[in-house]
């Protein structure tokens, strides 16, 4: 008996420890993973809505205007890069944004996230995504982008350019730098924070990772497999579903539906509508790619006049395709007879930097424990290495709870206490 | 390595109890990558079951580096999808999310010359507009022409036999006349509740079974479709804007002062905004139509 009760106390205290890294959001919705993630639309820059002018008016406050758009030249032969800064009046820290996959530094979370810095004070510079197709056709070394290694390199070069060119525009106004992604961004963010530990050229103090994937590759995967949810829709319902989610999608950009509310969405319909938007992504990935060199999986000739039977193909590539065509025969040859996808998997993963996040003290990691890209033992693999650099929130699958309060303010904490 | 493999219902039982059986004996085999072996293959397993549903199971292929065997040197792993019963192929998703498009070339001509109007026409002047108008102005003008607009969507319900809405929208025009200030102020939806149909007479030729025809760029309107383009006849011709002289590029002017950040996101942040707009146009159509 008292056996028994010792190992029940130890599991309860062992419990206790393995969840006081969890923040419980209040009153947050939650219906499952992938419905939490189209939360992300509450989180968007709130002045455009409630200013006396409106946001094109020369008196009106909009974040998306008052931030200023400089174009840069990264690698010679390449057309040049923009970027863009919201640089407070005094000396500030700067925080560097890398969205997510395909995210571009004009998209509303970009916005939103700047809005949110500026607000407290802190000046900000945005970039492109190392998987869009602007970054790729203006700042990246690598042809293809998907292997996270070659990816942070380029994002890392063209961050030590543009802080160069920002330092020279501003010299005084920059008192530190901090960098911050999310998704995609957040494990770029973090292997360049391996990168920068081995060798210091950029001189962040704080890397803030939000919702990484562990691995690049499998969370490619399983994007491909929720998209793929509609195979398994018979006729009817794959019109009635696509009509339906779209409807809903609409109302939640344009902000119909409160956030504290219920979505009137199922599971499958969410899983659908967020991996079409990475469908629309890898789009435009392989269609940039493809207008830059041929390497021969598109067969459709296409014009500036005469793109959609070219889109038509491009649209028949998943991301396992895309990894199996594009990815393998890229990497094969800058492998050679090394090249596998396990090696190249395992090379992409956190795991591959797990002594950089356990040792370094400038890392930072906010995640979701209802996160679709992370399974249960990624949470227990994270605890293990990050300890008390990251904390979890109970709900918000990935990246839908950025709107919450205690998200923020738990975001803004982890900006502080850097050297 | 990927290959298909089909075969008849007895294979899909089998498959089935295998899968069973498998995924209750090993945990965590969902990815390869979890596995010790370096040699894995991914195996996708394609079963008919009649002449429009087959199967799919998802199968892991573990070379076994110690068998003598050859055609015994697999261990498998088969795990069954979510849902795996394959209902519909490539062709009939395309045909629900794409519209048909042979006179692209045009298209993308009209886009562009849109492009450079808004740009570099409407947006100085949508700047100014806005710097001399308050936000609150620039909504009240809006309701104002959109309350002018109330016979196409009045109009329109009444061809799609929507009575009853056909019935509100008369009403909203009533009070917002009287008592909204001509519409500046949208009183019936604020104090009534009265919302607004967005309906218009491509969607009432919708309702009649009429097909979308081809995508269509229309110089200074935007996209729209061969069945929606006849229908903007109408809509113009029961719009009262239409008779009054400037009327309706001060609508266009008004509405853009509000929503001409979204179109410079769009075209900045695609390197094809058209193929963008095109296919999210024909999504939230679709949606109005069957709304």
């Amino acid at each position: 008996m008292l056996k028994f009760v010792t190992c029940v106390l130890l599991f309860s205290a062992l419990a206790a420890y393995s969840e006081n890294d969890v923040i419980k959001l209040k009153n947050y919705p939650s219906q499952n993973p992938f419905t939490d993630t189209l939360r992300i639309e509450y989180f968007y820059s709130h002045d455009d809505e409630s200013s006396f002018w409106s946001q094109m008016s020369l008196w009106g406050s909009d974040c998306y205007y008052e931030g200023k758009k400089i174009n840069i030249k990264i690698l010679e032969d390449h057309p040049e890069l923009t970027y863009k800064v919201w640089m407070q009046k005094n000396p500030a820290p700067l925080i560097i944004i890398l969205p997510g996959l395909g995210g571009h530094y004009t998209s509303d979370t970009v916005t939103a996230f700047a809005g949110l810095f500026y607000g407290k004070g802190y000046s900000v510079l945005a970039i492109s995504s190392a998987m869009n197709w602007e970054f790729m056709e203006s700042a990246a070394k690598t042809m293809i982008p998907g292997y996270t290694p070659y990816d942070a390199k380029d994002v890392r070069n063209a961050l030590s350019i543009i802080l160069n060119d920002m330092l020279e525009r501003y010299p005084a106004l920059i008192t530190k730098k901090m960098l911050m992604g999310y998704s995609l961004g957040a494990i770029h963010a973090l292997f360049i924070s391996d990168f920068e530990a081995k060798e210091n050229l950029l001189g962040i103090q704080r890397y803030v990772a939000i919702n990484p994937p562990i691995d690049m590759l499998s969370a490619m995967s399983k994007l491909e497999t929720m998209f793929e949810i509609w195979q398994t829709w018979s006729k009817d319902e794959l019109k009635n579903n696509i009509i339906r989610s779209t409807g809903i999608y609409m109302s939640l950009i344009q902000h119909k539906i409160p956030p504290r509310a219920i979505i009137p969405i199922d599971e499958d319909d969410a899983q659908f509508i967020i991996g079409y938007a990475y469908h629309l992504n890898l789009r435009n990935i392989i269609y940039s790619i493809h207008t830059r060199k041929d390497f021969g999986f598109i067969k459709t000739p296409y014009s500036w006049f005469s793109r959609s039977a070219l889109y038509k193909e491009i649209d028949s590539f998943g991301f396992n395709k895309y990894r199996d065509t594009y990815i393998k025969k890229y990497f094969s040859e800058v492998f050679g007879e090394s090249f596998s996808f396990e090696k190249l998997n395992e090379n992409s993963s956190l795991m591959a930097i797990e002594k950089n996040l356990s040792e370094n003290q400038k890392v930072r990691i906010l995640h979701n424990m209802n996160d679709f890209l992370l399974r249960k033992k990624d949470i227990e693999w994270l605890r293990k290495v990050m300890k008390k650099k990251i904390v979890f929130f109970d709900r918000g699958g990935h990246l839908g709870n950025l709107f919450t309060e205690e998200f923020q303010s738990q975001l803004i904490e982890s900006l502080k206490d850097s050297d | 390595m990927q290959f298909v493999y089909e075969d008849n219902f007895m294979r899909f039982l089998i498959v089935f109890f295998a899968a069973v059986l498998f995924r209750t004996l090993i945990a965590n085999a969902e990815n390869p990558a979890e596995l010790p072996s370096e040699k894995i293959h991914s195996v996708t397993f394609k079963i008919p079951i009649d002449e429009k549903q087959y199967f799919l199971a998802d199968c892991i292929l573990i070379e076994k580096t110690d068998a003598f065997d050859d055609s015994y040197n697999y261990e498998s792993v088969i795990v069954l999808r979510k849902r795996s019963f394959k209902t519909v192929d490539e062709k009939e998703f395309e045909a629900e999310v794409n519209i048909s498009d042979p006179i692209e070339g045009f298209n993308r001509v009209m886009t562009s010359f849109n492009y450079g109007l808004v740009m570099y026409v409407f947006r100085p002047v949508a700047i100014g507009y806005a710097t001399v108008f308050p936000r609150f102005m620039i909504n009240g003008f809006g309701n104002l022409t959109d309350n002018l607009e109330f016979l196409v969507r009045t109009f329109s319900c009444m061809l799609q036999a929507k009575f009853g809405d056909a019935g509100e929208e008369s009403l909203r025009f009533l009070i917002n006349t009287v008592l909204g200030v001509a519409g500046f102020f949208d009183v019936a939806d604020d104090w009534f509740g009265l919302k607004t149909h967005d309906e218009d007479f491509g969607q009432a030729f919708a309702s009649w079974g009429i097909g979308t025809g081809c995508f269509l760029v229309l110089p200074l309107q935007g996209p729209s479709s061969g069945r929606d383009c006849v229908g903007l006849l109408f809509d113009y011709a029961l719009d009262p804007k239409t008779y009054v002289y400037g009327a309706q590029w001060f609508a266009k002017l008004n509405k853009s002062s509000l929503y001409i950040q979204e179109y410079e996101k769009i075209s900045e942040a695609n390197e094809d905004g058209y193929t963008y707009v095109k296919d999210i146009w024909y999504l939230v159509r679709k949606v109005k139509i069957e709304d």
